[in-house]
């Protein structure tokens, strides 16, 4: 008798169906697992027999073939065992009516149990995108899922309960849709700007970075803050609509997310702070089936990387793609799979060695040659892509004492939705989406600079000895500050503001 | 005992078990050139290859050690080679072990393994 499961599995972020076919004939009790199926895939023969055995079905003991196809992709994984549990069922008339529409998932124990798989978002995806009626899969996976429109989502604990409902014997209730229920600011840890006391400039640079896209480095003494900022910023970044949020959910399910991240709801933009022994693997994404890396996991949030000048050469020069094309492309001998990763760049550094360069009430033990070395560590090339630079001071105790409470990050983001909204008019459906990403065409065609700004511009290239490189950096900035001012020109007040932010540009640092 | 006659007394007891559980037995000693099968056995359809171990107790081996890797691959050449010959009229088969204690010419215990190669 043969049989017929569909089934599916993940490629990059990407959801295929797979068909599962199953085929028992005369000859001595076997059992074999075609259409290229890894160690997992294989394994996934002794699950079943024994699930099977103590759900009290009976393992067929005659030739048992299993064809995974399309035969020519790899599959890994757990994910077939129950399809092929349910195609066994049916091709040794285990179970007679079969309910047809549905893709089947998830992994067995050898009890009987249905275990939760990853990448569950981009099959239920892919599920609904080919108009089948639902998908069968493990209830730990069931929350995941729901956020699919146009689906049922069936989820199943045990081998019986997947029988019965594949029968019709028993309803299971679809799983509730969650997909507009997040929707809107979801901030679990109550992460908010109003919590950082003093640093009101770095505050604003932060806005301003979020506002225009640019990536930011933040530069200052030990304990002043700099990662207490960072971990903030998601918290002033506009809200996901929910293709964006689906995007960045499937790299997390595919990477094999734990259940935090969709018990918080998919609309919380991702923070990603790698620590800076990372491999250069662990950023980009990697593995003999490709997996997401950290700047994918940043996707659509912010990849935060402390003590920047600590982190191996070649992992801060890994980064320079995503941060052009906002996508990684992995190469493997197997599979190329291209991932998506458009991320903010918010990095953070000590001004030296010893840390307190920039320090007004500590000495700097640093000779002018290790401070340069120390910076030197950035390549150019990085550097180039990060817009703005900002010191982060000491904060002044009365600050910290004071009892004012600090803006709340709810206004911040009002203040960046309306700038961005202004870009999004600018640039239209074009290839770009905000200030950051100009090229200097653009910069010729948007900055269009007032006559005593320009010269106030002119004035301080000339005094601070900025690069040609910095010119053009400054009018992309300006033209952010220009937008959070709701200006359609740029006047020298948003030029003097932004020549404040290359602060690496200017000849206080020893390079 | 001869090792050869408990072997024979063990065949001849696993027959017997065989009968009493409802088998009717197809061939005894099912000879090919590379080897021979102990006991074919029919229950319900499908054809029941069996292999009958004799051991006596006290010796330290139990009787289903004796079955490895390379006479589990004899066991499946042996069971095809019949399947091929007049296996046509069934639909199931398997390769079952029978282990049998003796002590002082009688058995001591009786242990039916079915289906003992899987692929």
């Amino acid at each position: 008798m043969l049989a017929q499961v569909k089934s599916s599995c993940v490629y990059g972020i990407d959801g295929y169906l797979i068909d599962i076919e199953v085929d028992i004939s005369r000859g001595l009790p076997a059992s074999v697992i075609v259409g290229l199926p890894d160690a997992a895939v294989k394994e996934s023969k002794d699950r079943v027999k024994s699930a099977l055995q103590n759900s009290g079905f009976k393992y067929p003991s005659k030739r048992i073939t299993v064809n995974l196809a399309p035969a020519d992709l790899k599959k890994e994984g757990s994910l077939f065992d129950l399809p092929i549990a349910i195609g066994m069922l049916c091709a040794s008339e285990q179970i007679k009516k079969v309910r047809t529409g549905y893709i089947i998932i998830g992994e067995l124990s050898l009890d009987g149990k249905v275990r939760p798989v990853n990448g569950i978002l981009s099959m239920a995806l892919m599920c609904a995108k080919d108009n089948f009626k639902g998908i069968i899969l493990p209830s730990g996976n069931a929350g995941e899922a729901s956020y699919v429109k146009g689906i049922e989502v069936i989820g199943v604990s045990n081998l019986a309960e997947a029988v019965d409902f594949i029968e019709g014997n028993s309803d299971i209730a679809p799983c509730e849709n969650k997909c507009d229920a997040g929707e809107g600011c979801l901030n679990p840890e109550h992460m908010d700007f109003s919590e950082v006391k003093g640093q009101e400039h770095v505050k604003r640079a932060l806005e301003i970075a979020v506002a225009g896209g640019h990536n930011i480095l933040m530069i200052g003494p030990p304990g002043t803050g700099k990662t207490m900022l960072a971990k903030r910023v998601p918290s002033i970044m506009p809200d996901m609509n929910i293709e964006e949020a689906l995007e960045t959910a499937r790299i997390h399910s595919t990477a094999g997310a734990n259940k935090k991240y969709f018990r918080d709801g998919i609309f919380k933009r991702p923070f990603r702070s790698p620590h800076h022994t990372a491999s250069d693997v662990s950023i980009i994404g990697g593995g003999q089936f490709p997996k997401p890396g950290e700047v994918s996991l940043a996707h659509n949030g912010v990849l935060f990387l402390d003590e920047l000048p600590e982190f191996k050469r070649n992992v801060l020069e890994v980064l320079r793609q995503p941060l052009e094309d906002r996508e990684v492309t992995v190469s493997r001998v197997k599979t190329t799979i291209t991932f998506p990763a458009n991320y903010m760049l918010i990095a953070a550094m000590n001004p030296c060695p010893c840390g307190y360069f920039t320090d007004q009430n500590r000495e700097c033990r640093c000779t002018p040659l290790q401070i340069q070395r120390y910076i030197s560590r950035i390549s150019g090339p990085l550097m180039d892509r990060i817009d703005i630079h900002i010191e982060v001071p000491v904060v002044r105790f009365r600050d910290i004492a004071s009892k004012k409470p600090a803006e709340p990050s709810a206004h911040v983001k009002s203040r960046v939705e309306k700038a961005r909204k202004i870009q999004k008019t600018r640039f239209g459906s074009g290839k770009i989406h905000c200030n950051a990403q100009m090229n200097s065409k653009q910069i010729k065609k948007y900055c269009c600079i007032e006559k005593e700004a320009e010269e106030l511009l002119n004035k301080a290239m000339d005094n601070l000895c900025l690069s040609a490189r910095a010119y053009d950096k400054i009018k992309k900035i300006a033209r952010t500050i220009a937008d959070i001012d709701d200006s359609p020109g740029i006047i020298s007040r948003h030029i003097a503001e932004a020549v404040q932010y290359r602060s690496l540009d200017k000849n206080i640092w020893p390079a | 005992m001869k090792t050869v006659d408990l072997a024979r007394a063990g065949e001849e007891f696993a027959v017997k078990h065989l009968i009493d559980k409802g088998y009717t037995i197809l061939e005894r000693n099912f000879r090919t050139k590379f080897g021979e099968i102990d006991i074919i056995a029919e229950k319900s359809g499908s054809v029941v290859f069996v292999e009958v171990k004799s051991r006596t107790e006290g010796t330290g081996y139990i009787p289903s050690e004796a079955v490895d890797s390379r006479k589990k691959r004899r066991l499946v050449r042996l069971s095809e080679c019949y399947i091929s010959r007049c296996g046509e009229k069934y639909d199931g088969f398997r390769i079952d072990l029978i282990g049998l204690v003796f002590k002082a010419g009688r058995i001591l215990s009786v242990e039916h393994l079915e289906n003992i190669i899987e692929g």
